[in-house]
């Protein structure tokens, strides 16, 4: 399969009053064409940051300080400019701003945790579903090589729209465009649908609607933060069997963002944990839930209680993430102080190494090359001694 | 000490009318009403934790409130420990207040953050009068002992304190005065999973030392299944099924339990290989819910008539269009795909084309309604007790004479 998408250790930052937070450190990952890569963790692991980073979405105190994101773009690839090129791949993180603005909704797509605010509140659903499609149309009616140059709103603009007021940005063919993706998403009569406004959908309908908003491009890879987390688990067995479905219809890659492991054995192809903004263990579905090796996985999937037996989850993870400022991260392995099986090995910070000899497995974790030896074991906590008074 | 249950719940209703003025009410209009609970009965005994499930909207959280007398209920009577709480004189009350308490959601918002650990702790000590300051300097440590709080938190406000530190001290709150039953609302739904973990089995610890009774309120049916021995599932105001707990997950016998337990995606390998055969729509509006057995519009088990022979698939087929012309959509009726379908069902099929060809929606409807109309649909479904308390037409005794269910 071709890659569609390579993350080269990306590390991003954030700016804070108390200093700079670690949001994302050194994380690198593969999306292959068609898959869905499932990004698990718990809140504050940087599974969001990483998709901000992705679709340049990063807001104004978060920065990309290092790494690369190649993305598969051939005709980008062959247009001349300042960016790094690689094959057919564009490293987006040196792409100027207005390139990047041009590949999202058309390349990169992204849908939200909650629809109800990610909609404006004011305007019909279909209107701006239909501004989406306007946007994807202009922007591939116009050759590659000047999009690049795509026009700032100067004075010329504000005198053109002040003096013709009415002038639709939406054309006709794009609401009926609308009006098809919201069917496309298996939303009943809508055309009757598209003429209302956010507040007349419900959540599961309005997830629906940012699914198609977000489509309209026809874009390659599809960002989900948390698609299903606000709605009901009757309601989000059908938005992932929507996303499944179009998965299958269009070839779409999709990057599946959720705290929920089930969710993620239930969509992904392969998936990556991260914990305190590293990428700590990454496997196929079927390798991550039947050979976990970094025990931060191991108390993750102890800690999901299992509908199918009545037995109470075992509470394998004591105490808490360490903060990500820089002055609270410790110096080892992050997950020492928690870590059942640290060791004095673990003073030092791992590396991200194959698991035997696949290399479609991987962990940021001593334990990948030597079996934990209890005579070089660390008494819980004794790893950073300093860390824990700090909570 | 009595053997009866510690909370008995019958016929609880709770109505909210919204929108109604003085002038309104002098000229006799009647504002919108949604019946957010309606006639529930439930029964909890001592030491035993009830989960009620359902989703967001269905009356769950009002339900909780009834029973602490937080809400006045509509019609129907809560008793606790076999006293009627709408009957309480002051005092009887102010000892229910502390015989019961509650949990919130959003560890965060319920706790004051102007005042410290130590302080929301002994707040209600304070408020109730009972021990001097320095007894319940010490009683706050041991409540904080007892979470598994270190005593430095004491002095710490809420904005210190992890999502999971913030459950903890809303839990020692709760236990501050030595209640019998409290009621969990979604005690976990706001924590990671690795801290829901450990509030869950703080609850069940706490529970075995203290002899709690737990209601336990939540939308997680993984929650239910690790805290709970009697599950009560809810939709749209009404308990659909109450049973022990192995029962009613192991062999739900309502078929909204059974879709929702089949929704859950279950964090293992083989996963992906698991075919969900999910609910259609969403949740209807509980201002106008609909006739008959609530859940007929989404149910994957609709019963259809004894003289008609068809497949669920083509009978629900038949059910969305129905729908479809009684909302005034528009439908093709034409096209619909009468191929296996026995001589009852295509000549009302065709009949009802013609009409709606001619233009005449309400011939239509009323050809299909007449053919196809479901017991489900006319009829609120009766309480059966076996296999144990399920409200569904499945389970009566007439249809399962003709089914040889069980």
């Amino acid at each position: 399969m071709t890659d569609l998408l390579r993350a080269r250790d990306l590390t991003a930052r954030f700016d804070t009053e108390d200093g700079r937070v670690h949001a994302v450190e050194s994380v690198s990952f593969t999306v292959e064409a068609g898959e869905s890569f499932g990004l698990v963790g718990e809140s504050g692991s940087g599974k969001s940051a990483t998709a901000l980073s992705i679709a340049g979405l990063l807001p104004a105190a978060g920065t990309i300080t290092g790494g690369s994101l190649w993305f598969r773009t051939p005709e980008l690839a062959a247009t001349p400019g300042e960016h790094d090129v690689d094959g057919e791949f564009v490293d987006l993180t040196t792409l100027p701003a207005n390139a990047r603005r041009s590949l999202r909704g058309t390349e990169i797509a992204m849908v939200f945790q909650d629809p109800m605010s990610s909609f404006d509140p004011s305007a019909t659903v279909g209107s701006q579903i239909a501004k989406a499609v306007e946007v994807q149309q202009r922007a591939s009616a116009r050759p590659r090589s000047t999009r690049s140059k795509t026009e700032t709103y100067g004075l010329g603009s504000l005198i053109r729209d002040s003096l013709l007021p009415t002038r639709s940005f939406v054309s006709e063919s794009s609401r009926e465009r609308a009006i098809e993706l919201l069917e496309r998403v298996g939303i009943p009569d809508p055309a009757r649908r598209a003429e209302q406004h956010p507040t007349e959908f419900s959540g599961g309908m309005l997830q629906r609607a940012m699914i198609a908003q977000a489509i309209a491009g026809k874009p390659r890879l599809l960002l989900a933060d948390e698609p299903t987390t606000a709605l009901d688990v009757t309601i989000q067995a059908q938005i992932l069997s929507l996303l499944n479905e179009i998965q299958d219809d269009t070839g779409l890659s999709v990057v599946l963002i959720t705290h929920d492991l089930g969710v993620v054995a239930h969509h992904s192809d392969r998936v990556g944990v991260m914990y305190a903004g590293e990428l700590v263990e990454r496997a196929p579905i079927d390798r991550l839930f039947d050979a976990p090796v970094h025990p931060y996985t191991q108390g993750l999937l102890s800690a999901v209680p299992d509908l199918d037996t009545t037995a109470t989850p075992s509470p394998s993870l004591s105490g808490r993430m360490t903060g990500l400022h820089a002055h609270e991260l410790p110096e080892g392995c992050y997950f020492a102080d928690r870590c059942p099986q640290a060791m004095t090995d673990c003073r030092a910070h791992p590396e991200e190494r194959p698991v035997a000899e696949t290399d479609r497995h991987s962990a940021r974790c001593v334990l990948t090359d030597r079996a934990f030896d209890p005579d070089r074991a660390l008494e819980p906590g004794a790893a950073h001694e300093m860390e824990r008074d700090h909570q | 000490m009595t053997d009866q249950p510690l909370i008995r719940a019958a016929g609880l209703t709770k109505r909210f009318t919204d929108g109604v003025s003085v002038l309104d009410r002098l000229r006799g209009r009647e504002g919108s009403s949604i019946t957010a609970v309606d006639d529930c009965s439930l029964s909890i005994e001592r030491g035993e934790t009830v989960g009620l499930v359902g989703e967001s909207g269905c009356g769950k959280s009002t339900t909780g409130q009834l029973l602490l007398g937080l809400q006045e209920p509509t019609a129907g009577s809560v008793a606790f420990d076999g006293q009627p709480i709408a009957a309480q004189s002051a005092a009887e009350r102010r000892r229910f207040r502390q015989e019961t308490a509650i949990v919130f959601q959003e560890p965060f918002s319920s706790l004051d953050p102007r005042m410290t650990v130590e302080e929301i702790i002994c707040e209600p000590l304070v408020v109730n009068d009972i021990e001097t300051e320095s007894e319940r300097h010490s009683r706050a440590r041991d409540l904080l002992d007892r979470v598994e709080l270190s005593a430095a938190m004491a002095t710490r406000y809420p904005h210190e304190l992890s999502g999971g530190q913030c459950q903890r001290v809303a839990i020692a709150r709760a236990l501050a005065l030595e209640p019998s039953f409290i009621v969990l609302d979604e005690p976990v739904s706001a924590l990671d999973v690795s801290v829901q973990a450990q509030i869950l089995s703080l609850l069940d610890e706490l529970q075995a030392e203290l002899e709690l009774t737990y209601l336990c309120i939540t939308h997680d049916l993984s929650v239910v299944s690790s805290l709970c021995d009697r599950v009560a599932v809810m939709y749209l105001g009404e308990l659909i099924e109450v049973g022990p707990l192995e029962r009613v997950f192991d062999a739900p016998a309502h078929p909204y339990t059974s879709a929702l337990l089949e929704s859950v995606p279950r964090a293992r390998a083989n996963e992906r290989d698991r075919s969900i055969d999910h609910l259609e729509g969403a949740l209807p509006s509980p201002s106008d819910p609909p006739s008959g057995c609530r859940f007929h519009t989404r149910c994957p088990k609709l019963i259809p008539p004894a003289d008609i022979d068809i497949d669920q698939s083509t009978y629900r087929a038949i059910f969305r269009l129905r729908s479809q012309i009684a909302r005034g959509e528009s439908v093709a009726l034409d096209e619909f795909d009468c191929t296996g379908c026995s001589a009852t069902v295509t000549q009302a099929i065709e009949a009802a084309t013609e009409a709606l060809n001619a233009g005449d929606r309400a011939t239509a409807l009323d050809r299909l309604d007449t053919t196809f109309e479901s017991v489900c649909e006319t009829t609120p479904p009766d309480e059966h007790t076996t296999p144990h308390h399920v409200s569904c037409h499945l389970h009566a005794d007439a249809h399962c004479r003709d089914h040889n269910c069980e």
